[in-house]
């Protein structure tokens, strides 16, 4: 948290979005859809990684951004930062929060079962804390993807561990500096550089297992 | 199934050399670099630069670098050719804007869509097309649009400024200068209150002034959107919201063109958006998206006119799930009965508009228009008043699937009507006679109510609610002929009642389970007052006790699964006294009185006043005993009973009355089986028979039947119900067992060789289990990480799995605990203190200390920090004897506490410490 608030002035000027952060801060609708457009398939990741498999099936990962892109934009005076990395910490607590309650909701596990439903129960059970669900899932990225070669990458991105997984994202997909990767991640910007390294080595090599496999 | 890899970043894997990370830095950072630079690379690094290379280029080509946006054009904000001057409202679909159109310098509304970027490109298309044809509208009364835009991905829309304000607010304003004068008094509606609540209602209604202008408001409304409909034009969301009243006193509508939009569901999910809901039509509500036209207007504005006449929306249900019931249920209430000012002929043409299906409701705004103005100017209207045969039969063309005859529907209202009238009428003679009528159609109603309820259980169980809804609404306008020496009850209204009591008694128990707590609350003291009704005229008559004693007990249920437990014994020992003052005690009595006297004890409990408990669960399984004393044992019965001796056998345990414990699991297993082979469709029966012998297992386990503890975890492992192929309990107890007769050599080496190879195919088959819930999950990797010697003991799958459990529920502190004992046990002493600390850090479950303690010491053992070791040991142990008498040790405890006693035992220091856990230990496991 210490490191959020001590953003420094030097790595803001030097950034080509602190203009775009600040008209969102403004109010300004256009600039907080221009950075929410950006940052939503990263959240959808994280939102992907942090729900609990058998639970898709019942709550998208999508929907969970969507609600917290729409609280965001409902609440969006509430956040005091100034460069995309800290929009994106605030943006991952709603997201965070949403996870929570979609989880609880979902798992009113009662630790003593008492009181039995026996007297009407001709149907299912279905409320039992031993419902196992189908192995259903969604595919790791939910979305279609243009070409084969993007898909190849997302795939073997989802086999990386999740801080490296993480790394990539934001450094490649939303192009952060490794300041900011490490704000995000809670580190320092050098352990973010040496993080991002390992991932990429990680990443070449999961890329080139598959492709020898397939040939 | 993906797997994540299994080691994390940070500490684990080998950092790459420094010049290969700063290489691949420079890379991502400015692209190929210049020949020389790769040259200074070591050669094996070369070699994997080459390859990383490739990867990178992949994630550049996959994202490539667009140049940040311009920046923001500072405040003044302006859009196009639109300058926002202030904010004049906001809504769930957009904020509007008060703004200046700058070329041609006039004010204007800006209606900004703030969802541009949630929004896919078929959607703002349709949005677009929408707007434009809604700017071909060109009238008096509807809001002209000027313009619609996109700059720079906002998305807005301009429309001519009207001074004044919605009918929403105008509403509101109604509403509150009611409310201020009236001190904010309720309008008392019940029938027996009816000479009171017209007076109430003279007071606080719109007068009749207000009626008319709200005829007249939708008159001109109703007109604009007739001109519109002949342009093809649909509103799809006519509300109060989206009608104006200009300072001259004219309606507008405005809006028009973004019902599409705002029809997406994933919009319409949250919260706020639940006000174009409420005005939606129920071919809307229900989604059937092709039968949507111009009658959907006529709805909404029929649903605008009904909340300014009575000041309330149509449908008032806080909730998204019961607001689209009752859309698609619930008929209107009358206008007339909460307002006596509005005349019968627009109630009519309210009612005309708001029917269900759109071929009730007027053909066109038009003829909706020229209704309102006949009756503005006081001449006949066309629309006619659904008789009774018409609204039987609407009723039933909403409901295809009931399989009940059309006179039976008929018959049903013709006496609620009738009966009603005269009752109304308080005309002792009219009565009589409406009721010799009535009594011969009571029968058949009586049945096709019951034929309607038995569809219901047939269709499953959402079915099965709609259906117990619509015979709880049925019974509520059924009235059974009464006998004419009043305190006597005929048997005709007992039948009636015992029907409707069951009804509601099931119909509360699904509102329960389903989590509606107060919705059940209200259907069971719906309940207690129709029993109360009984027990008042005949108090010792069996049927009316049972009736209001089921209701008491519905109650009760429903606040002990709130967890209102203080109302929750309240309401069921007032249902006792009402069973024993009873003339006789029939059956069903003597099942009510069990029911009651279990959710008594259950309260007990949970105030831990254990003696009474105790006391309450023996009468309950007395009574419980007598209904199956006789030859024909019904599965239900066998059930409860089980379930009841499962619950005392729970509550035998905590008091550590273990053998006790055992005689009544041990019966609760044999009855759940006869319940079993008497209703074998029933497939609630398995999943509780697989609880009893779960404890069972636990029982024997502890008290060191090993025998009867493999047998059981047998009987486990074969009747596993067909939702739960979990097969971890089985293998759970069973393995404790082998270890136990393993010590004891109680059996002969083949013998044992059998066991264990049992318990691996359990153990095997436990862990491909799809998925596991995380409660079990955290178990099973309990018993992979268990003792070095354990058969069961295997540290690499436990960490595979316990990082699943973390990653499913990271909010969890005793799944980290679990998942660092795992790394502990793989000998990955760093990941576990990483995991360690990520317990401490973690939000759930903080208080499982005693876990923490354990698994700390045993990483300290571990990497080999014997005085850190020792330490937590003894705060372990001081901890234990204090917290002594509270803790309910698991197995997994005392197994871990034991081998950290064996581990200490050398430790002269620790010696006195060690031996109060062993003394608990060996009590348990001999």
């Amino acid at each position: 948290m210490n490191q959020l608030s001590t953003a420094d002035s030097s790595s803001n000027a030097t950034d080509p979005w602190s203009a775009t952060v600040a008209a969102a801060c403004d109010g300004s609708r256009q600039a907080q859809s221009r950075l929410f457009a950006d940052l939503r398939s990263y959240l959808r990741s994280r939102a992907a990684a942090g729900l609990d498999p058998h639970l898709q099936v019942k709550v998208s990962p999508s929907d969970l951004v969507q609600e917290t892109l729409m609280e965001a934009y409902q609440s969006f005076e509430r956040f005091e930062g100034k460069t995309r990395a800290e929009l994106l910490v605030w943006l991952q607590g709603i997201l965070k929060h949403r996870l929570l309650t979609a989880q609880r909701k979902f798992h009113k596990a009662e630790k003593r079962s008492l009181r039995r439903e026996v007297h009407i129960d001709q149907a299912q059970a279905s409320g039992s804390r031993w419902a196992v669900t189908d192995n259903e899932r969604t595919s790791p990225s939910g979305q279609v993807m243009a070409n084969e070669e993007r898909e190849r990458l997302e795939t073997a991105m989802t086999r990386l561990p999740e801080r490296q997984e993480q790394a990539v994202r934001l450094r490649n997909e939303l192009r952060l500096s490794f300041e900011e990767v490490g704000k995000v991640l809670g580190c320092s910007a050098g352990a973010a550089q040496k993080l991002w390294s390992r991932a990429i080595e990680r990443l070449a090599e999961e890329l080139t297992d598959e492709e020898s496999s397939h040939s | 199934m993906k797997s994540r890899a299994i080691h994390d970043d940070v500490k684990t894997a080998a950092d790459p050399p420094h010049e290969l990370c700063e290489m691949l830095v420079a890379y991502d950072e400015h692209g190929p670099l210049d020949a020389w630079q790769e040259s200074e690379l070591p050669e094996e690094l070369r070699q994997r630069f080459a390859v990383d290379r490739h990867c990178l280029d992949l994630l550049h080509r996959a994202w490539p670098a667009e140049p940040p946006p311009e920046p923001d054009p500072a405040s003044p904000r302006e859009l196009g050719d639109f300058r926002i001057v202030r904010e004049i409202g906001r809504g769930g679909m957009g904020i509007v804007y008060e703004a200046e159109q700058l070329s041609l310098g006039r004010r204007v509304a800006l209606k900004v869509l703030p969802f541009a970027a949630v929004l896919d490109a078929n959607q703002l298309l349709r949005f677009k097309n929408e707007a434009q044809a809604a700017a071909s509208l060109h009238r008096e009364g509807i809001v002209p649009v000027y313009a619609v835009g996109c700059d720079r991905g906002v998305h807005y829309y301009a429309m001519q400024l009207i001074e004044g304000q919605t009918l929403a607010e105008w509403i509101a304003d109604q509403r509150h200068a009611i409310g201020s004068s009236q001190g904010g008094k309720q309008v008392s509606l019940s029938a027996d209150t009816a000479p009171v609540a017209e007076l109430e209602t003279k007071k606080t209604q719109a007068s009749s002034n207000s009626v008319r202008r709200a005829a007249e408001l939708a008159a001109e409304a109703a007109e604009s959107l007739e001109y519109a409909h002949e342009q093809g034009i649909v509103h799809r969301d006519i509300k109060p919201s989206n009608l104006l009243v200009d300072s001259r006193g004219r309606a507008w509508i405005t809006d028009f063109g973004l019902a599409r939009v705002e029809a997406n569901p994933a919009l319409t999910a949250s919260g706020d958006m639940l006000g174009t809901l409420r005005y939606m039509s129920p071919e809307q509500a229900t989604g059937k998206a092709t039968d949507v036209n111009h009658r959907a207007d006529v709805y909404g504005l029929g649903a605008a006119l009904y909340e300014m006449l009575i000041l309330r929306p149509v449908h008032d249900a806080k909730e998204r799930g019961r607001l689209l019931k009752q859309i698609a249920d619930d008929e209107p209430s009358g206008l007339r009965s909460l307002n006596f000012q509005v005349p019968i002929d627009l109630e009519t043409i309210v009612l005309k508009s708001l029917a269900k299906d759109p071929v009730d409701r007027y053909d066109t705004a038009g003829a909706m228009a020229a209704d309102l103005r006949r009756f503005l100017a006081g001449n006949e209207i066309s629309a006619r008043r659904p008789g009774l045969i018409e609204r039987a039969k609407r009723w039933l063309r909403r409901r295809p699937h009931v399989a009940m005859s059309l006179a039976a529907i008929i018959a049903v209202l013709l006496i609620a009507s009738t009966v009603a009238t005269a009752i109304s009428r308080q005309s002792q003679r009219d009565t009589a006679a409406a009721l010799t009528s009535a009594d011969a159609n009571f029968d058949l109603a009586m049945k096709a109510i019951d034929r309607a309820v038995k569809t219901g259980e047939d269709d499953g169980i959402n079915r099965q609610e709609e259906m117990l809804q619509d015979a709880a609404k049925l019974y509520r306008q059924l009235v059974p002929p009464v006998s004419t020496t009043p305190r006597e009850l005929t048997n005709k209204e007992r039948t009636f009642h015992q029907r409707r009591s069951e009804v509601l008694y099931r119909l509360a128990a699904l509102q329960r389970q389903r989590g509606d707590y107060k919705v059940a609350e209200q259907t069971a003291r719906e309940a207690i007052e129709a029993g109360q009704g009984l027990v008042k005229r005949d108090p010792g008559d069996p049927a009316a006790a049972r009736i209001l004693a089921v209701g008491y007990n519905s109650l009760g249920d429903v606040y002990y699964k709130s967890m209102h437990y203080v109302e929750a014994e309240h309401v069921y020992s007032a249902g006792l006294p009402v069973v024993y003052a009873a003339r006789e005690m029939p059956d069903a009595l003597v099942e009510t009185e069990a029911w009651l006297l279990g959710g008594l004890a259950r309260v007990h409990w949970v105030f831990n006043r254990h003696e009474q408990a105790e006391d309450a669960f023996s009468v309950a399984l007395k009574a419980e005993e007598r209904l199956l004393s006789g030859a024909d044992r019904d599965s239900t019965a066998l059930s409860n009973h089980a379930g009841t001796l499962n619950d005392y056998a729970m509550l035998l345990h905590n008091q550590g009355k273990r053998h006790e414990a055992i005689i009544h699991l041990k019966q609760a297993v044999a009855l759940e089986l006869e319940a079993r082979e008497v209703a074998p469709e029933n497939t609630s029966i398995p999943l509780f028979l697989h609880h009893h012998l779960c404890l069972l297992a636990r029982e024997y386990n502890s008290a060191g039947d090993d025998q009867a503890c493999l047998d059981t975890c047998q009987l486990i492992a074969t009747n596993l119900p067909r939702k739960l192929r979990s097969y971890s309990s089985a293998a759970e107890f069973g393995s404790y067992t082998l270890e136990h007769l393993k010590q004891a050599k109680s059996l002969p080496a083949g013998k044992l060789a059998e066991h264990q190879a049992q318990v691996r195919i359990w153990l095997a088959e436990a862990v491909v289990a799809p998925e596991f819930e995380p409660e079990f999950l955290h178990r099973h990797v309990g018993l992979l990480t268990q003792s070095p010697d354990s058969i069961t003991y295997d540290p690499q799958t436990a960490v595979t799995l316990g990082k699943r459990l973390v990653r499913t529920r990271p909010e969890v502190a005793r799944f980290w605990t679990m998942l660092a004992l795992a790394h502990t046990r793989s000998g990955d002493p760093a990941a576990a203190t990483e995991a360690i600390a990520r317990a401490e850090g973690a939000t759930q479950d903080a208080d499982s200390d005693t876990d923490l303690l354990i698994v700390r010491t045993l990483i300290c053992q571990a990497s080999g920090d014997v005085e850190q070791a020792k330490a937590c040991y003894q705060e372990l142990a001081a901890w234990r004897s204090e917290h002594e008498h509270q803790m309910e040790d698991s197995e997994w405890h005392l197994r871990l506490v034991a081998e950290l006693d064996g581990i200490f035992a050398d430790l002269e220091t620790s010696s006195a410490t060690a031996g109060t856990i062993k003394q608990h230990h060996h009590e348990v496991a001999p």
